[in-house]
This record gives structure tokens, sequence and C-alpha cells, in this order.
């Protein structure tokens, strides 16, 4: 197929998460099917403002065109986005990359461990699980964000923890008020001793701002937990999704096409990241 | 795919080509006024064409992947919704006279555009549309390497062109034809077969050629040794000492496919223009997102330059991101060489004798 190749969406609904970032589930509007998997983008754009690299935060459902971005409000693209009515349109390309290693899952632990926005690719990767939970064993997930008023996803974060098929950690680096999440101060890394998990048979998959996902990996890899089997999604400067603009090339890399979901091992042998 | 070759005496290929002008835009190595070398341009007259170039500073491969293009047109309808135009139609035109670096650059363009799914619709476009002859060098510029890097001095993979010629001197070229589309033009001239003596002929100035070179850089460990020293100082100090991210390598490079994007929007906001131009991995905005600049430090951009160069692109292409023309030296107001970065690197892993650099 050729590219860039643009189809056209249309905005049906917005729920709001944080004070800067909102759920924006669209609908294509040529009625055609649209299939992605956890952990792949969509390049969204608006005439003359350029595209963005926005993550799927929701599964896909089949035959419906529909697919929910969640997106935080701090470029030309997110604002503008931010400020379009129900019923609006947005160009759509993509889905592109790679996503989360779902077939890995099977047999194993996982371990979800999310930094802010971090969780938005991570959650319909954790809806599979939870939608096929006899495939897995444990499953746990932490997720770490500033404060409270910064967590994304309240609402799944409230059934998650009362749900015996997953365990959760919620923290933050402030306890600003209280709520009905159980929530503990600290960064995820002070949280991750001591899980149950068995290392040489979890696969753990991790997405947040880079240095926390330095920090994460090296705490895993430490404890014994099997390197290969540990995931990080990048996140890079995009323009094409298809491999031919270069930007978000890390080493041998194409993070739009090769990833965004890599291997720890695979990715950090190349140097200009943090991890 | 269908080979052949010809002997065409020089008067003969002109004529040809004033033919092919008819139907196709003509472009090639031209001496352009005032001092400013020879240059890939349209050509009106085929006596505008000058032959015996090493370097021009821009390779023929702008014709294939301009500098600057539109992607799609975008007009937004009554109704709210959107209407995307895309490019329909490039002009037909043949690329003439391109040495065997550039035709390799190409090769390696094709690499990065082409990739089967993911093909790139205006590369696509502009790569049907042009018939590619390529005109082997007689002469070996100071700068060249291409021999090191394996994309010349005569062009080897049975790809890519449609024509290749060889200079024997008064006999005429030697031109091998690859694909339909170069016999059936070639017809019309009823050229002599070539025998076996045109090439062994061409052999011998093969062997000569490579006697010419003054450059080199053994290729052998050249990937995992870069890629073990990515934290080497060569990087740091040629960075610091000389660099000016002025981006003058990555503009000149056959094989830089960085872009950029640029909407440009009409002033009643209907209609928008999406445009592509080259970018360069030397700015400092090419790896920034929000919150964070992966490449902040000069050393780690010209870090990226010659690795991806010389190293990454093996694993991402199968092939050297770098044909040896010696372009990007050529042009650095400091004369930064790449060749003399992976050198140093060599030599403190102790692979290369430094009383044998060239």
């Amino acid at each position: 197929m050729d590219n860039p190749h643009y189809r056209v969406a249309c905005l049906l609904d917005v729920q709001p998460e944080t004070e800067d970032t909102s759920s924006y589930l669209f609908v294509l509007e040529d009625g055609g099917d649209f299939q992605f998997s956890p952990g792949q983008f969509n390049m969204l754009g608006l005439p003359g403002t350029e595209e963005a690299a926005i993550s799927f935060s929701s599964l896909a459902a089949a035959g419906s065109g529909r697919f929910t971005h969640t997106i935080r409000r701090v470029g030309n693209v997110t604002r503008l986005i931010g400020e379009l009515e129900i019923g609006q349109r947005v160009m759509v390309r993509g889905p592109f990359g790679r996503g989360w290693p779902i077939e890995q899952a099977v047999g194993c632990d996982v371990l979800l461990v999310a930094g802010g926005l971090g969780l938005a690719p991570l959650r319909p990767f954790l809806l599979y699980m939870l939608e096929n939970r006899g495939q897995i064993r444990n499953l746990v997930l932490i997720f770490g964000a500033r404060t409270l008023d910064d967590m994304i996803f309240q609402i799944d974060l409230a059934r998650w923890q009362e749900q015996d098929e997953i365990s959760t950690i919620y923290c933050v680096d402030h306890l600003t008020r209280e709520s009905n999440l159980r929530l503990r101060t600290g960064l995820v890394t002070r949280f991750m001793d001591g899980l149950d998990l068995d290392p040489r048979n979890t696969l753990a998959c991790i997405c947040g701002p880079e240095i926390m996902m330095r920090f994460v990996a090296r705490n895993l890899a430490l404890q014994g937990y099997r390197q290969d089997r540990i995931y990080l999604s990048m996140e890079r400067r995009m323009r094409c999704g298809t491999a031919h603009c270069g930007h978000c090339q890390i080493g041998a890399k194409f993070v739009c096409q090769d990833g965004p979901v890599f291997s720890y091992p695979d990715i950090a042998r190349f140097a200009d990241t943090a991890l | 795919m269908q080979e052949q070759a010809f002997i065409i005496e020089k008067d003969q290929l002109f004529s040809w080509l004033e033919k092919l002008q008819q139907e196709f835009l003509l472009i090639g190595p031209k001496k352009q006024e005032e001092g400013g070398g020879v240059a890939f341009l349209p050509i009106k007259s085929v006596q505008e064409l000058d032959l015996n170039y090493t370097l021009t500073m821009m390779g023929p491969q702008i014709y294939l992947y301009p500098p600057e293009e539109t992607i799609c047109t975008v007009w937004r309808k009554d109704d709210g919704g959107f209407e995307v135009r895309m490019r329909e139609e490039v002009p037909r035109q043949v690329l003439f006279a391109v040495r065997s670096c550039d035709l390799q650059a190409i090769l390696v363009l094709d690499k990065v555009f082409l990739r089967p799914g993911l093909e790139d619709r205006n590369y696509r476009l502009w790569r049907e549309n042009t018939l590619l002859i390529g005109l082997h060098c007689s002469s070996i510029h100071p700068q060249c390497f291409c021999a090191s890097m394996g994309s010349g001095p005569f062009f080897e993979p049975r790809q890519g062109y449609d024509l290749l010629l060889t200079d024997l001197g008064q006999i005429g070229y030697l031109a091998e034809t690859l694909g339909e589309r170069a016999s059936s033009l070639l017809a019309a001239l009823k050229a002599q077969p070539a025998t076996q003596t045109h090439f062994d002929q061409k052999r011998q100035i093969g062997h000569y050629l490579l006697t010419q070179f003054q450059k080199s850089i053994d290729t052998t460990h050249l990937v995992e040794v870069l890629l073990k020293n990515q934290d080497h100082p060569v990087w740091s100090q040629t960075a610091d000492q000389r660099c000016l991210s002025c981006t003058n390598c990555t503009k000149v490079c056959p094989t830089c496919f960085c872009y950029n994007t640029k909407d440009t929007v009409s002033f009643d906001l209907v209609r928008c223009e999406r445009t592509r131009y080259k970018d360069s991995c030397q700015e400092l905005h090419f790896a920034q997102v929000h919150g964070a600049n992966f490449r902040s430090t000069r050393s780690s951009r010209l870090r990226q330059f010659v690795t991806h160069k010389l190293a990454t692109w093996v694993e991402q292409f199968g092939c050297f991101g770098c044909v040896g023309c010696g372009r990007c030296m050529s042009w650095c107001p400091t004369g930064i060489d790449l060749t003399q970065m992976a050198k140093e690197i060599m030599v403190s892993e102790g692979l290369y004798d430094r009383r044998r650099q060239t």
C-alpha cells in the first residue's frame, strides 16, 4: 500500500481524565473496520497542524471502526484535538508499530508498571489480560503518578483494586488528599520487592518516562527477572509512522515500525536513550 | 531481467539523447556559471553536458527524492469533513550520467522508501517515471572511497538502473542495458553488440581506476567496532572542537532520507498543503519530544550521523548507509572526515596501524 494513507474519523465522546488529559472516542467515517493491537498507535492530525503519534488506550472493537486515544494537551496537535466538539473530524493514519507481546504472556506471571500517562498504552493490554485471565498466572499492576490528580483512568483503577483477578499497587509522589483509591507514597521502584511473581517466568511490561523505565528495568534485572522478557514502550518524535522520516530512530531501530514496544536488551544496547 | 550490451559511438549517444528529450525531461551533469562547479540540472541542449565531472555537491537523487515536495492537499468540506488529494503524477525524466556511488545511493533509497508494505507514494511515482542511466567514472577524485564501501568505481549490482555506460575512449561507450524499457529505447540505434574484447577493456579500466584511490577504509570489523565504541572520546573531541552543527553533511549525503513535514494553510483556512522537506539529525530539534531531547549534545548528533552511515544502517537495511562519495567531508566547513573518526576508533582497538593511515 502507498503511504501516507489518510482516513477521516469523527469525535464521538470525550471523557476528562485529569486537568490536561482526556480520553477521546473516535469512529472512522468511511464505515470501515479498524483492527489494532494493544501498544500500537495512530498518527492523528488536523490540516494546518501536521500530526502527532498517539497510542490506543482502548481495545479494538471488531467491526465498529471505533478507537480511543488518551491525550495530554501539550502540543499543537493535541491542544487542537482538545478543542474539538463532538461530531468534528480528525485525520487518521494507522495503526502503526508493534505492540505488547501478548502471545508471550500465556502461562506466565504478568507485571505491568506504568508511570503517569504511560498507563494509557498499557490499558488495552491489561483489559485483554482480564478478558483472557485463564491464560496467564498472576497479574500485577504497579501504577505511579505525581499526585492523585495526575492519575488517569480512576474509574478503572477503583474497579481493578477490588478485583481478585489482579493485584494493584497505586503510588503517588505526594499524597495530597484522600480518595477511594488505596494510595501509597513513593516512586514505583519502592514497591517492586517481594511481589508475588516468579522472576524466571514473568512477562514485565513497562511504560512511562524513560528515566522511570530505566530504574524499573534495572531493578527487575537485579532481582533476577529475565531481561529478555522485560518490554518497554519508547516515545520518540515521529512524522510518518512508516519508517521513512527518520526522526524516531534509536540505533538500528525505527520506533514507529520496529517498536514502539521493544524488549529491554534489544533497545538498551543503543546510544541516545536514558536506559 | 533482460540484459544486453552494445557499443555506442559518442555522437550516436548524443543524438539518441536528443530523441529521448522529446518524451523525457533530461537531467544531467552541467557546468554551472561563475565557477559553481558541475551540478545535476535540467539539460536544454546535449552540448551543455559535462561528462568528465568527478563529484557534484548534490547527488542526482534530488530528482527522485526532492529536498522539498508536496505530500497532499487537504480541503475542508462544507459538512466539516476533509477531502485529501494525493499527488497524481510527476514528469517523465531521464537521469543521465549518474556515477556508480550515486547509483548505489539510489539503491539505498529504494530500500528505505520501497520497503514491501511500506512504499512511499511520491518516491514510487518519481522512480517509476525516471529512466536511470549510469556512466562510470574515468578518474578518481581525492575524496572518493567508493571502492572501500563496495559501491564503485564500477557498479556491480544488476538492479536499479536502465542503462550503464563505460567510456572506452575512441571506440565509444560500452552500453549495458537492464530490463525491457532500455532495450526497446535503444533498439532504434541499431548499435553493434559488444564483444568479449570490449568487456576486457572495461575490466582493464576498472583495474586502473582501483590504483587511483587516495582514500580507503577497512570495513571488515567496522560495524561491531563502532557499536562497541559509542562512548569513545573521538565523538566529543571532534564535535566540541570542530562540528558547527551546520547540517551540510546530511544535506549533501545522497542516502540521507530524513524529512520533516510542514502544513501551509490558505487564508480562508479551506485549503491546506502538506509538504515534506529534508530534515537533518544534526539539528537540535531532530530528537525533541515533549519534555525531552534525546540528542541534545553536538557529540551525540555527530555520533548518530557516523554510526548510522557506517554501522547501524547494516542492521536496518543490509547495506552501508555510506557509498564513499566523499561529499560530507568535502562540504564540511571544518573538514570533518567520518573515515578518520572510524580509523581513530580502530587504532584504539588495535585494528589499525597509524602509519598506514591515508
